[in-house]
Parts: structure tokens; sequence; C-alpha cells
């Protein structure tokens, strides 16, 4: 007969009821014979108070943020995000993939926040750079006809409508991001053997994952988007072990293959810079 | 790949096929080519990375000239066709009212491997161009 671990939910099959070993997570699990009466209650699960709770885990279900019109928006969105970035292996393993649209406009909402805050922090520091060089014009003579040029423009780094354009369209690039991204990652899944499951649990899992961006909101520019980074390519290659019933091996070979040909344009620009640097250096000294 | 419309809402294709008209849009109206952006694999190395080339190819396309998006990239000249291509067929199924073809898993993977070795191709292409540059 076919058994379900209470543990890890793989299944395996055994001739006999009783307590026995998971082959799968190696968990004592009982199975119950004909007959015998109902198991206890299961202990409450680890989940936040909002989420479904230890049914949830047992089965396919909706994540906390498909029922944010009875949670709240907020607290559904935390529930969420604490599942799919704090236990994504659970996560994805139960969340049901036959909605990708609450796991898009998920993924759109944690992205577009990151990016506005981005561009706050960007808007800031380009004022403090615009203030630093109108006075540096001042003490140069004829310094004044450049002020409000847009060499000073480009010096601050942006412009109120450069700004205004980035908050409006970071939904629609967020959008557009997470279905592009999911069908990279689809590609590299198809050619793997490990998209058994089609391209909505793909985009189920990108979408959801995508909420580890959120990090990109903390005020570090630059390390906050590393971080974020980085979380989100664990999350989705958790993701798509769980969602596509695939091996560890396909799925981070799938998550990895895409951003290593990012990585390898990343470490070039690093690499000049640091030669850059070095070049400054022995000019310098 | 198997989602279409369902209950008269914009189902996975269509929201593709926006993504393509869009990218039509872009590269046909907006100013994409006088944005610098030097790709820092080909400032360290000398050489093209596997999508140097794609922002060029597109804006040609858009704008008819077809020998200058092919030089531009072949790929990339090739993923705008493809794609507002797409674009055009979708919205005619949509308004046909038409089902989403279903693949079969097979196909999907076929077509994967085609996009993959295609890429793989266009960059080996791109460098052993740029080598005889």
């Amino acid at each position: 007969m076919l058994a379900r671990c209470v543990h890890c939910q793989k299944t395996f099959d055994t001739d006999r009821f009783g307590v026995q070993s998971c082959p799968h997570c190696g968990q004592q699990v009982h199975l119950a014979g004909p007959g015998a009466p109902p198991p206890a209650p299961p202990a409450p699960a680890a989940y936040p108070p909002g989420a479904p709770g230890a049914a949830w885990a047992t089965a396919e279900a909706d994540a906390p943020f498909a029922e944010r019109a009875r949670l709240g928006w907020a607290r559904a969105y935390l529930d969420t995000w604490k599942l799919a970035c704090l236990q994504p292996s659970l996560f994805f393993r139960s969340v049901k993939i036959t909605s990708p649209g609450n796991a898009v406009l998920f993924g759109v909402v944690s992205m577009t926040v990151a990016s506005w805050f981005q561009t706050l922090y960007g808007a800031l520091m380009g004022a403090a750079t615009r203030g630093m060089f109108q006075e540096m014009l001042k003490q140069v003579p004829q310094g004044d006809r450049f002020q409000d040029t847009w060499v000073v423009q480009w010096m601050a780094g942006a412009t109120a409508i450069g700004t205004v354009a980035q908050l409006i369209a970071a939904p629609f690039v967020s959008v557009v991001w997470i279905f592009v991204w999911a069908a990279i990652y689809q590609l590299f899944l198809l050619v793997l053997g490990a998209a058994s499951r089609g391209f909505e649990a793909t985009l189920t899992v990108v979408g959801y994952a995508s909420g580890a961006l959120l990090i990109g909101a903390a005020p570090v520019p630059g390390l906050a988007n590393l971080v974020a980074g980085t979380w989100f390519i664990f999350a989705a290659s958790i993701g798509f072990r769980e969602a596509q019933r695939t091996t560890n091996a396909k799925a981070w070979a799938a998550t990895s293959l895409p951003f290593l040909a990012v990585c390898l344009c990343c470490c070039a620009a690093a690499w000049m810079m640091i030669f850059g640097l070095s070049s400054l250096k022995v000019h310098g000294g | 790949m198997a989602a279409g419309r369902r209950g008269g809402r914009a189902g996975i294709p269509e929201v593709f096929a926006l993504i393509g008209a869009a990218s039509f849009l872009a590269a046909r109206f907006l100013p994409l080519l006088e944005v610098h952006s030097e790709c820092p694999f080909r400032l360290a190395t000398g050489l093209p990375c596997a999508t140097c080339g794609m922002t060029h190819a597109f804006v040609a396309l858009a704008r008819g000239d077809l020998a200058g998006a092919w030089a531009a990239s072949p790929l990339g000249a090739g993923l705008a066709g493809g794609a507002w291509l797409y674009a055009l067929l979708d919205l005619a199924r949509v308004g046909l009212g038409l089902p989403w073809p279903s693949l079969p898993q097979r196909a999907w993977r076929a077509l994967a491997m085609a996009t993959l070795s295609a890429a793989a191709l266009n960059w080996a292409w791109m460098l052993w161009r740029a080598r005889m540059a």
C-alpha cells in the first residue's frame, strides 16, 4: 500500500501498519490499521496565527495572501512573507499552483515597495550631491552659469521627472520582471526535465519567492539588494524543488544557470573596478 | 503554459502577449538607445556578452531595419520578431475566441532546448564576429 509521511509529505510503499521509519526523511511514522482508533489530533503547527494552520501543511492550500479579503492585506502579506521566505520548503510543497495571479500580485507588491524605497534613497542622495555640487560651482569663476542646468541635474543622478517616472513604472516593471524570469527559469526546468507541474508552478514560485526582494527596501543601498537577490535565489531554488516535485540538483541548476550569466557580467564589472582602483593607486603613488 | 482565459480574465498567454506588445512600443517610441549603458563584460574583456546587441536589435526591427537588427544580434532580431508575432497571433486568438493550443510536455521541452541552443549559437557567432573584426 501507499503511505504518506506526515513529516516530509513524501509517499512510500509499505506492506504493514504500525510504527515505522519513513525511507525519505527517517522520521517515525505511525500507520494506523483498519479499525484502529482515530489518531490523536496533530500538534499545533508553527504557522503564524493568521495562516490556515496544520491543515495547510498536509494538503494543498491557498497561501494566506490569497485570503487577504478575510485576513486583511497587512496580515495576509506578512504571514505569506514569513512562510515563503523563512519556511520555503514547507510553503512551496503545499501551496496551490492553480492561482498564480495571487503569487504574481504578492511579488509585484514586494518589488514595488522595494523599488519605491530605492528611488527615495536615490532621490535623497541625489539631492545631497546636487547641493554639494552647487556649492562647488559658487566657488568657481562663472560657475553660476551652470546652476540649474542639465549638468547639475545629471550630477544629482536623477531629475524630478525621472524619479516620478520610476515610481510610476515600478509596478509595471515588476510584472514584466516576474513573468520574464519565470519564463527563463521554465526554459531551464524544461531542459532539465524538472517541470512536471508546468509553468503555473514556476510562476507561483517566482511570484512568492520575489517577496524576498522586499529586503531591498532596507536603507543600505547595494548591500540590501545583494542580500535580497541571494535570498530570492535560495527561496526560488527550494521552491522549484518542492513545487515541481524535482530533485535538489535540478532545482539549483535551473536557478543558478541564468544567474551565472548575470554573475559573469557582474564579476567582469567588479574586476574592472578593482583594476581601475589599482591603476589609480599606481598613478597616485 | 496551458493557462488560457478563465472566467473572462486575462491568463498567462495574454500577459505575455501584452509584454510582447509593450516591448514593440518601447522599442519604437522610447529613446532607448540614448540611454548609454556599456556592457561590463564587453568593457572588461572586449568581447560581447550573450545578450549584447539585444536592445539595438529590438529598436532596429521596430523601425523596419531588418538588416540592422540582424547585424546587432540575430537572436535579438528573432526574439523581437517572435514576441511581436506572438502578440498579434494571441490577439487574434482571443478575438476569435479560440482556446490556447495545448502542447505536450515533450514539445515544450524540445522548444526550450531549441531556444537555449539558439542562444548559445548566437553568442558563439557574436564572439566569432568580434574576433574577426
